[in-house]
């Protein structure tokens, strides 16, 4: 699959499909063998548990097993639809993806410009390094120190009444659950983003530098026309993929970070397939929407891509 | 040439990605496999327990059955303390096998985890252990008739007569632990005292800073004096002087002194005609909701309370930021011996549940002294090894049963004193951690267990404040601890469960939500109405109806 995006189109063979692949087997065998571990991981994780999914077709009782248990048809997805908080949660999860992607997606880009342009070598990696590290917080000590910065005599509200406000526990307004909740995300996350785009910088080649340069191009001109558009595919990969996950909020942050005060802004599919799956044990309903969920990722990922190999012509297949 | 060797590393790179963004996709199907490792071998060791005479003895205790095996999923109720790495070496679950003389392979969900997630996920990996404890009363008959736990009725009276001897002295006991059907489905944890420890929580205060603002605790009896007391604390600068951990509040806090049976989480309660009522959609709810909001807008009530854990509680408590809480017995142990350790002048008493200025008092926080939970026999033990399983159980009910699950071995945690009563030995007493702590370590009944618990055990376990306050907010209500209680031991047929918990699914997040809001003022309560409205139109109606039915039967029993 992956060589397709970069590998002009195959000569055209008239030899059997069969015989084609049989050659190559022999050709290749070794690397046929190195790919053989992620074919069974694959194979093993998430292609077998995906046979979990008919429960969203049947009631699910623990002890009738998935094969024993009634078959409903749709009545789960009818459920969902008709579920008071369908709208709701659809709502939530657009506006966190869409916030996440529109402030989180482009902060990676401009920190690895930044970085790359910085020419001190000592103060380049001491801000990689300090950028990255919050990655490598786990996410509930993370959650706890948001949760903590956040009361009403916390951290925020120390600065807010310096500068003449109220004290307040910025949590429990739904106001303010999307400017916290991407902020943390920015502080966690953007250093370790912009890690895959200063790699692909490293490999624009330096020639066309040199070239611009010469023609006396100033280091903006050389942003604009060199390095931004020797970054697009790496870019409209990465943006292909998170169109992908389109509807896959993160849980856990959320349930972390959540209370009953903020569910109309806080509470999105995952966190409401938690508590509805798994802690009232609607096991079946909680299925269906997580299968609904997939759905909706796949025909984004199919639309960006095509999006995308259309306009960039680079997309993953 | 080298552009293109990195774009391809890159989508290879990315590949790698899209294989785990699909995997975390399948996660939920995957969890739930994964819960099947956490039962292990249970039917392994079934097949071995099969004794080669094709019987079971039993001859007293201990069994002197070594060779057998019982896995034993121990739920949310007496897991090892956390001074212990595993079940293995906690005194009380290695002394326990001893005591029966048979093996147990003890099973619990993870620290911290959610327990009804952990019986969720383990009932749907498929493999179960031999006993399983959970608060599963309402499902029992279900569980019965999809032949995942067995009827215990043909066998209790054989081989748990001790058990069976003790569900025969009240008929609320009997009552509780079988189904419509008359079916005996479990082993259940009891309050030897009945109902006085099922009211551990209530209001309390700090004493001294209420004497600073020249109130006497004992005189704050109606909601107006909360008003006073409140007001006068605040007045006195203190920033937020009625905080609690939301765990503490959110079952009911003091809604008896407006009429009301609840507060955020979902409710339902027995009105003076039998019938069932969701808490609420009463008028007299919003009287309730009326009253917080307007402490919580002058700042009497802590604005971070939603996030308030047991142990925040207790650090207000001894910086004194707060002076007025709701929590239970054994907080305000913890709270009292922090102020003597710190010499934080605190002194921590027990408040009256107030009363409606015109003597209103609904319900206070209670019950009948019947625990939830109930320790069931899964089918995946095999039907000859039941007896065996049975009297494993049983033990707890026995004398020295009963005993071993609250203090543990005698001589080894406790001897008699000179007067016959039990007095915890130095291993105990002088524990580094406190006794508090300790007692957790050799017994069984301190939250909940398959057994009985001893008032004893809550005497040696508190402290005398905390002992007065559990006197003072039991003994003052006590015709309102319980009456309006839904029993615990209702249960549902499998087609109203399935269509409760659909109705119900709805219905509490849209009610624990909304009282939040109405509370913390971001939803005004003119839209109380409306609410209402709300939750009837998704189907309160019929839900109720189905608790109903479930309460009529059980009436009938």
């Amino acid at each position: 699959m992956t060589g397709q995006a970069v590998k002009p189109s195959a000569p055209i063979n008239k030899q059997s499909f069969g015989y084609r692949l049989k050659k190559d087997f022999y050709r290749n065998k070794f690397k046929y063998l190195i790919i053989l571990p992620v074919l069974i991981y694959l194979a093993i994780f998430c292609y077998k548990p995906m046979y979990g999914l008919v429960i969203a077709f049947k009631e699910y009782r623990p002890n009738l097993g998935i094969a024993g248990s009634p078959w409903v048809g749709f009545k789960q997805f009818t459920n969902f639809f008709k579920d008071p908080y369908f709208f709701r949660l659809i709502r939530n999860t657009f506006s966190i993806s869409l916030l996440s992607l529109v402030f989180c997606f482009p902060a990676p880009i401009i920190l690895a410009l930044f970085i790359n342009e910085i020419r001190n070598n000592v103060f380049k990696r001491t801000v990689q390094t300090i950028t990255y590290m919050p990655y490598f917080i786990s996410m509930v000590v993370a959650c706890s120190l948001v949760k903590t910065y956040t009361q009403q005599n916390g951290l925020v509200s120390q600065i807010v009444m310096a500068f003449g406000g109220d004290a307040v526990n910025w949590l429990n307004k739904s106001q303010y659950f999307y400017p916290i909740y991407i902020l943390s995300e920015l502080w966690q996350t953007v250093g370790w983003n912009s890690i895959i785009y200063l790699a692909a910088l490293t490999g624009i080649d330096q020639e066309q530098y040199e070239a611009a340069r010469i023609d006396g191009a100033s280091r903006m001109q050389q942003l604009w026309s060199i390095t931004l558009p020797n970054l697009v595919p790496t870019i409209m990969i990465l943006l292909i993929l998170r169109m992908g996950g389109i509807l896959n909020v993160g849980f856990e942050k959320i349930i972390l970070l959540y209370n009953e005060g903020i569910y109309d802004v806080a509470d999105v599919i995952s966190s409401y397939v938690y508590r509805r799956g798994i802690i009232n044990a609607s096991y079946s309903y909680g299925a269906a929407i997580g299968l609904f969920n997939s759905a909706v990722n796949i025909v984004f990922l199919l639309v960006s891509n095509w999006i995308s190999t259309r306009y960039t012509e680079s997309g993953l297949f | 040439m080298m552009g293109k060797r990195i774009l391809a590393s890159l989508l290879s790179m990315a590949m790698v990605g899209a294989v785990l963004a699909g995997c975390s996709g399948g996660g939920e199907t995957a969890s739930s496999q994964a819960g099947s490792s956490a039962a292990p071998a249970s039917s392994a060791a079934g097949s071995e327990a099969t004794p080669a005479e094709g019987g079971f003895e039993f001859t007293g205790y201990p069994m002197n059955a070594q060779d057998q095996t019982i896995t034993w999923y121990g739920g949310p109720s007496y897991n090892p303390n956390a001074a212990y790495a595993s079940a293995e070496d906690s005194p009380f679950h290695t002394l326990l096998q001893e005591q029966l003389g048979v093996n147990i392979e003890w099973q619990f969900p993870t620290a911290g985890t959610d327990a009804t997630q952990a019986f969720n996920l383990m009932m749907a990996g498929g493999t179960l252990p031999d006993v399983i404890n959970h608060t599963l009363m309402k499902d029992a008959e279900r569980y019965i008739t999809e032949g995942t736990i067995y009827d215990l009725t043909p066998y209790i009276q054989e081989h748990a007569p001790a058990y069976y001897a003790w569900l025969q002295t009240d008929t609320a006991y009997d009552k509780a632990m079988k189904t419509d059907s008359g079916k005996y489905y479990g082993f259940g944890f009891f309050r030897e005292d009945g109902g006085w420890n099922d009211t551990y929580l209530g209001p309390v205060a700090d004493a001294a800073a209420l004497e600073a603002v020249g109130i006497k605790a004992d005189e704050v009896k109606t909601i107006s004096d909360w008003d006073n007391m409140l007001k006068a604390l605040k007045d006195s600068g203190m920033s937020t002087p009625l905080s609690f951990a939301k765990s503490r509040i959110e079952t009911t806090g003091i809604s008896g002194a407006f009429g009301a049976y609840g507060l955020i989480k979902y409710q339902l309660f027995i009105d003076g005609n039998q019938k069932v009522q969701l808490a609420h959609v009463q008028p007299e709810y919003k009287n309730y909701l009326q009253k917080l909001n307007e402490w919580y807008q002058a700042g009497y009530i802590d604005q971070d309370f939603l996030s308030l854990d047991d142990t925040a509680a207790r650090s207000n408590a001894q910086n004194r930021t707060m002076a007025v809480s709701i929590t239970s017995m054994g907080q305000i142990s913890n709270w009292e011996r922090d102020a003597e350790q710190n010499s934080t002048g605190a002194k921590w008493v027990a408040l009256s549940y107030p009363k409606g200025d015109d003597g209103t008092l609904s319900m206070v926080f209670g019950g009948y002294g019947i625990g939830e939970v109930a320790g069931t026999i899964s089918t995946n033990c095999p039907e000859e090894k039941i007896p065996l399983v049975m009297r494993a159980l049983d033990y707890a009910y026995t004398d020295e049963g009963f005993l071993y699950w609250n203090f543990g071995k005698e001589g080894n945690s406790w001897e008699y004193d000179a007067n016959g009563e039990v007095q915890y030995l130095p291993i105990v007493t002088e524990d580094p951690n406190g006794i508090n702590d300790a007692i957790d370590k050799f017994g069984g009944s301190t939250w909940s267990g398959n057994c009985i618990q001893a008032t004893k055990l809550l005497y040696l376990k508190n402290t005398e404040t905390a002992i007065a306050c559990n006197d003072k907010w039991f003994y003052e209500n006590e015709p309102v601890t319980a009456a309006w209680k839904m029993p615990n031991g209702l249960t549902y047929t499998e087609e109203e469960s399935n269509r409760h918990t659909e109705l119900q699914g709805a219905i509490q997040t849209y009610i624990e939500e909304q009282s939040v809001k109405f509370m913390t003022g971001e939803e005004s309560l003119d839209n109380f109405d409306n609410f209402v409205a709300t939750v009837e139109g998704m189907g309160l109606e019929e839900m109720l109806a189905i608790d109903q039915a479930a309460y009529d039967r059980y009436l009938a029993r």
